[in-house]
């Protein structure tokens, strides 16, 4: 450029001389400053003044003082503004004609004289851009060059479009133009670069998503073939039962068969030799017969004939040839079900907040028709499935345990009571096991009947009791659900109300142990009972006695049963559907439970018609014989119980509950003695390993007692809960800061601790227990220790202070101790469990934060099995984990979610005589009873705070006859189940 | 990205690229346009004579209303320049005026490469031997250009 033509040269200099120093640009409304220095007037000297209004002249550094009216009140300096002013002036230029390609050179010449050869050499510097340029002019100079001088400088040079910003600028400018340009391109690129990897992330990310959609899909699918599998074997189970009951019902005819046949080769034989005898005797020619004889022979003759006249009618030939066997199975229903079966919801969902899943439902409508609780209706569970998910499709997976189970449950029904259209299948199923058989002892029974149970095999039922059954049967209805519910309430706890679902309960389960008499004569003229209200007292007690026969006996074939027919025109099942769930949920491992539910269940079984009202009684029941004959007992004392107290209806009075307890173990006994042959025992413990393992009867409490406050009976966020051997309920008050202590029906005992730091004072107690000898070992929780109370409440030892090393504690929750004395605190906020010898000293410590097997995350509480297994409740982690009393890991067991055997912020656990594991699951606000190997046996519980129900669970303990009394924190109250 | 920066930065640049001083170069970065690449000559007839010396030069996002920040990336003898670099220079201080450029920032560092101000120390050290022993310090300081500030 330098050595350019004068022109060019000066007209740059004059250009240079035209620029603000500040910004680089040709000047602007120049002001000039007292220093003779020219800048613009905005933005360059509207930066520049400074917070005490002056301006310091960034040519000279001179500080001028800026006037009154701003920059804008400096002078404005003509001198520029006419140079500034000058290329418009010169504007209108020699026309130029059109252009084409051949005399652009020329017309460069022409239009900018000298600078022709700037622009050539331009185009030689650059030839790419001289090109575009060259181009661009071909087709529009004409027009920009008549137009205007450069856009830039404003000088009449040659003149060409700006193929960028469409402006006309001189080749000088455009020079400095496309270089910018070119350092855009330059920047752009680099950025673009630098964006690049926006695009691979976006691959990797849809890539992910894909392979997501696969492992989704992947999961699905394995979710179904898992669950389909699930049924595919259980309905094999299902038919290896149904088959053993088939052999079984075989085996009893054909042994009655058996008996027949020898009763009629006896007759044979005995009327062969009769023939014989009576031909010798005949024979014998000359010996006189004795007229006497001779009338006697001819006596037996006819009895003979009359016999054989009997076998040759047919009708005396006790065939039970009427108890056929006929396999019933609903399999339109079946099969629609199954056709229904699981159900693929494509869900919007809320960004990635759910991983995307299957959702098995079965259909809601055939599901549910039935299911008057909403708590387990499957609807209402994939209700809030879906409306939890908005956008964003997946598969939802949500698939609802319950809403399986019930399924499940729905498919065992369809098979069981085909008959029975309207009954809810939740409630069929009850008795999964007996289901079918039943059916067949439906059939059997009903053939009996007509046959008029003439012969010894047949039930010794007369129809006349048979009436009073069915009218017994037919006037007691199960009112409503929460009346059988409460009844099996009753049951629980020792029977103690006879209503009228009630009493149908008992009828029908006296029934039912009629039937199970069946085979066996039944004394007809034993006394009934005065104290039993029910009007078929008679019958209980024949099944009393049955069922001690029967036992004496140890039929197994016992299966067959009569019919009980009960024309129930209420369906009070559909109530039962809760507890029929759990019980079928445990179905294949739980005795007790199949056998309460026939026992108690019964009377549930509500029938439309005659024919569908059959209940049917299972077979397979003969193995749980002593279950059954045990709740068959306990259900008559309760029958036989002459009290008001409904559990249910009058929670809130303990006193008649034990009153009412005792009141049954006493005379449950006492009948018991009366009735009972041998081997049964009565006794207290095994009433109470019984009532113990009923875990999937607890759905209701029996007990509530306390609220918020602070007096006696109060609580105010109870936590911690022991018994002592006494069986009494300790309660860790945790936020009044006390002991208090009631006996095992919630009556308030004393109490003990206030608020403080010294010795005997709490500060937020939370876990507390008992050791072997009495003891009472508390965590005071904010004080970080353990204090030790002898039982009369006085402080004895307190040990721990707050801190992380060895016997420091920090937030110490749970505690327990082990047969030897050993005392295991939850360390809660050190994540780990300590241990320590019975005088406070530190033994060991194991686990520390995290998730891995043997590490914690916030334990709260724990247990220790009576096989010295350490049960812990690890809340951040959602599992329970198994150690041995050193420490070791041993195995572990839940996982975070809703499903069964899942849970949420597990807290409080105890650890039952049988090994059975309950667990308070609080963030599910319900309560899990595992085996003591980790598997699911049942649960109970839902939020709330009505009867039953738990917001926030905290410590867990069972009482000496089995009931299990939790800590119900936010509703500052304690239940007993 | 032009839209972003300002117009007068851009301006410098293009006459950076356009017009380079002679003995400086100076090349935005890649991914920063305020962010420069700058290697200076050592000036003729000084100690620092036929060293290569490279600096950064960030502009911050007042510029051209407050000063640029420079720093030596090369190991450099100087009295006004300490060991990481910093250069002690009134313009790129409370002299900065908004008529100044990075070429003529550039330049100002040049010209104290030639003639280094014991006088007004960032370097004490270096000063002192500058104002003591000016024969040695020159030594040590084109000792240090051959070591550090050649073939690079």
């Amino acid at each position: 450029m330098a050595d350019d033509s004068n022109l060019s040269y000066s007209a740059q200099q004059i250009d240079e001389l035209l620029r603000c120093s500040i910004c680089l640009d040709r000047l602007k409304s120049p002001k000039l400053l007292p220093c003779q220095h020219t800048f613009c007037e905005s933005p360059c000297l509207q930066q520049l003044v400074d917070r005490f209004h002056q301006i310091k002249c960034p040519e000279c550094r001179q500080g001028h003082r800026v006037p009154y009216g701003g920059v804008s009140a400096f002078p404005t300096n003509r001198t520029i503004l006419n140079f500034l002013d000058l290329p418009a002036q010169a504007r209108p230029l020699p026309p130029v004609p059109n252009q084409t390609n051949d005399t652009a050179g020329d017309v460069l010449a022409e239009a900018s004289g000298g600078t022709g050869a700037t622009s050539n050499q331009a185009n030689n510097n650059s030839p790419r851009q001289g090109e575009n340029a060259q181009n661009r002019e071909n087709t529009t100079q004409s027009n920009e060059g008549q137009r205007s001088g450069c856009g830039a400088c404003s000088r009449q040079l040659s003149l060409s479009r700006c193929p960028h910003c469409d402006m006309v600028i001189c080749e000088t400018c455009k020079r400095s133009h496309m270089d910018q340009t070119r350092l855009d391109i330059n920047r752009i690129v680099s950025q673009l670069r630098r964006g690049i990897p926006a695009f691979s992330d976006a691959v990797s990310v849809i890539e992910n998503k894909s392979e997501q959609l696969h492992q989704r899909a992947e999961a699905g699918k394995a979710e179904i073939t898992e669950t389909i599998e699930r049924y595919i074997s259980e309905l094999r189970n299902r038919q290896r039962l149904l088959h053993s009951e088939v052999q079984m019902w075989l085996l009893g005819e054909i042994r009655s068969l058996r008996m027949l046949q020898e009763n009629v080769e006896v007759e044979l034989a005995s009327t062969a030799s009769f023939c014989e005898s009576t031909e010798s005797v005949l024979q014998r020619p000359n010996q006189s017969i004795p007229d006497d004889d001779l009338v006697d022979l001819r006596r037996q003759c006819t009895n003979h004939m009359e016999i054989i006249r009997g076998y040759e009618g047919g009708n005396a030939i006790r065939l039970p040839r009427e108890r056929r066997v006929e396999v019933a199975f609903e399999g339109n229903r079946f099969s629609q079900v199954i056709s229904n079966f699981g159900e693929l919801t494509v869900i919007e969902q809320n960004e990635s907040e759910s991983s995307g899943n299957s959702n098995i439902n079965s259909d809601p409508s055939s599901l549910n028709s039935r299911s008057s609780s909403s708590r387990e209706s499957s609807p209402a569970v994939f209700g809030s499935n879906s409306g939890n998910n908005d956008s964003s499709s997946n598969i939802n997976q949500g698939r609802n345990q319950s809403s399986i189970d019930s399924a499940l449950l729905a498919i065992g029904s369809g098979v069981n009571v085909s008959s029975r259209p309207g009954y809810s299948r939740t409630g069929a199923d009850r008795d999964d096991t007996g289901g079918t058989s039943g059916r067949h002892g439906n059939n059997s029974s009903s053939n009996n009947g007509a046959s008029g149970h003439s012969s010894d095999l047949t039930p010794r039922v007369t129809p006349r009791e048979r009436m009073a059954g069915y009218i017994a049967g037919g006037s007691s209805v199960a009112p409503s659900p929460r009346a059988t519910r409460e009844r099996t309430a009753g049951l629980m706890m020792g029977g103690v109300s006879i209503e009228p679902g009630t009493s149908s309960g008992d009828n029908s389960a006296s029934e039912r142990r009629r039937n199970l008499s069946w085979e066996l004569p039944v004394d007809f003229s034993y006394p009934p009972r005065n104290d039993l209200r029910v009007g078929n007292g008679n019958q209980s007690h024949q099944n009393r006695r049955s069922l001690q026969e029967r036992r004496r006996h140890n039929l197994s074939d016992s299966g067959l049963v009569v019919n009980n027919r009960q024309n129930n025109p209420r369906r009070g099942n559909e109530t039962r559907n809760q507890s029929d769930r759990r019980r079928n949920l445990t179905r294949n491992q739980t005795v007790p439970s199949t056998s309460s539910q026939n026992a108690s269940g019964q009377d549930v079984v509500a029938s439309t018609s005659a024919e569908s009202s059959e209940r049917p009684q299972g077979i397979t029941r003969s193995r749980t014989f002593t279950r059954e004959e045990f709740q068959a007992i306990r259900e008559e004392d309760n029958v036989s119980r002459a009290s008001t107290a409904d559990p249910v209806t009058r929670p809130r009075e303990p006193i008649r509950f034990d009153v009412d307890l005792r009141g049954n173990h006493s005379n449950g006994d006492a009948e018991e003695t009366t009735y009972r042959v041998g081997n049964i025992d009565g006794g207290e413990s095994t009433r109470v390993n019984v009532a113990r393992n009923i875990y999937q009867d607890k759905g209701r409490a029996i007990i509530r007692f306390g609220h918020r406050g602070h007096n006696e009976n109060e609580f105010v966020w109870p936590r911690g809960l022991t018994i002592s051997r006494s069986d009494q309920i300790y309660v860790a008050d945790s936020s009044n800061h006390r002991v208090q202590v009631f006996d095992n029906i919630g009556t308030y005992v004393k109490s003990f601790g206030s608020y403080g730091q010294d010795v005997g004072e709490f500060d937020c107690l939370a876990g507390i227990t008992m050791n072997t000898m009495g003891e009472i070992l508390i965590t005071d929780r904010y004080n970080h220790r353990v204090q030790v109370f002898d039982p009369s409440g006085n402080c004895q030892l307190e040990f721990g202070e707050e801190g992380a090393g060895d016997g420091q504690m920090s937030y110490p929750w749970g505690i327990a101790c082990d047969s030897m004395g050993f005392i295991y605190v939850c360390d809660k906020e050190n994540h780990r469990i300590q241990v320590f010898q019975s005088n406070g000293v530190f033994a060991r410590k194991f686990g520390r934060l995290g998730r891995q097997n043997g590490q914690f995350e916030n334990p709260h509480y724990l247990a220790i099995s009576s096989d010295n297994k350490v049960y812990v409740s690890d809340c951040g982690n959602h599992r329970i984990q198994v150690f041995s009393i050193y420490g070791d890991y041993i195995f572990q067991f839940g996982s975070i979610g809703t499903m069964q055997g899942q849970m949420k912020h597990p807290k409080g656990i105890a650890i039952d005589d049988q090994g059975f594991v309950v667990i308070a699951d609080s963030g599910n606000n319900r309560i899990q009873v595992f085996r003591g190997d980790g598997r699911f046996y049942c649960m109970f519980g839902s939020y709330g705070s009505d009867n039953g129900q738990f917001k926030g669970l905290e410590g867990l303990a069972i009482l000496g006859n089995g009931n299990v009394a939790v800590c119900d924190r936010e509703n500052h109250r304690v239940q007993i189940f | 990205m032009a839209a972003g920066l300002p117009r007068r930065i851009i301006k410098e640049t293009q006459r950076l690229m356009q017009e380079p001083v002679p003995g400086i170069v100076a090349l935005p970065d890649e991914g920063n346009a305020r962010y420069f690449h700058v290697v200076v000559a050592g000036p003729s007839e000084s100690p620092y004579e036929s060293g290569t010396f490279k600096l950064e030069l960030f502009l911050p996002e007042e510029y051209p209303m407050s000063a640029p920040k420079v720093r030596f990336m090369t190991k450099i003898y100087h009295p006004n320049i300490d060991k990481l670099g910093r250069i002690c220079l009134d313009i790129l201080k409370d002299k900065w005026s908004p008529a100044l450029q990075i070429r003529t920032v550039l330049l100002s560092i040049q010209a104290l490469l030639s003639a280094p101000n014991p006088d007004d120390p960032l370097a004490n050290d270096v000063a002192e031997q500058w104002k003591t022993n000016e024969s040695k310090a020159i030594q040590t300081a084109k000792q240090w250009t051959k070591t550090y500030a050649t073939d690079n």
